[in-house]
């Protein structure tokens, strides 16, 4: 699975320390999801969405090796 | 994703002062072959006739218990997910060890594996534990 959380923190001009904050995990989780070490449960991957106001299929889409 | 069998996050130092307590009492007790807690009931003579180590058990497994399901300070679902993987590695790693023994010690030194092997899961659970979520912390700080 690919993300694009980089790009939408960018967009927001918000750190990993304020998108960990606003969705209520740790700064290492964030981290995490960026590097593509975890996916993250449906929970939260909506409340990042919510966060950069965009579609969830925005910010993660499939990958060749997911299908 | 609320966990509810962990204990709270003060429960992990309590444990962490309790441990090498209990570590200190075994050792004397094992050094000296002594104890405070006498205890002389018929079926326990022929081992030992103090009550400590049992008391030397319970601490060491309850305070084991404490620092390895106690919740972090940032308890989410990523910690989570680390706490069940190393709980898996833990008992890969233990039966493992404990195969490698089965073929190396014989007789009473394999009875003193099997001791020390009631407390290595936990033991191995908590050093793999913390370690990746130290490693994660370093990474995110650099």
């Amino acid at each position: 699975m690919k993300n694009t959380i980089k790009v939408q923190r960018a967009k927001k001009n918000l750190t990993q320390d304020d998108v960990a904050k606003l969705v209520g995990v740790s700064r290492q989780t964030i981290n995490t999801i960026e590097s593509n070490k975890y996916v993250p449960s449906t929970v939260l991957a909506l409340k990042l969405a919510k966060v950069f106001e965009v579609p969830l299929e925005e910010i993660f889409s499939l990958e060749e090796g997911d299908m | 994703m609320k966990s509810r069998l962990l204990l709270p996050n003060k429960y992990k130092k309590i444990g962490l002062m309790l441990f090498p307590i209990f570590l200190l009492y075994y050792f004397y007790i094992e050094h000296f072959d002594t104890g405070f807690i006498k205890f002389d009931v018929g079926f326990k003579n022929f081992a030992s006739p103090y009550l400590d180590d049992e008391f030397v058990f319970l601490g060491l497994i309850v305070s084991l218990m404490m620092i390895s399901f106690s919740k972090e300070k940032n308890e989410d679902e990523y910690i989570a997910l680390v706490r069940l993987e190393s709980l898996q590695w833990a008992v890969v790693i233990n039966y493992a060890l404990l195969i490698i023994c089965a073929f190396v010690f014989y007789g009473f030194d394999f009875l003193s594996v099997m001791i020390y092997n009631m407390f290595t899961v936990l033991v191995i659970f908590i050093i793999r534990f913390n370690f990746i979520v130290y490693r994660n912390n370093k990474r995110v700080s650099a």
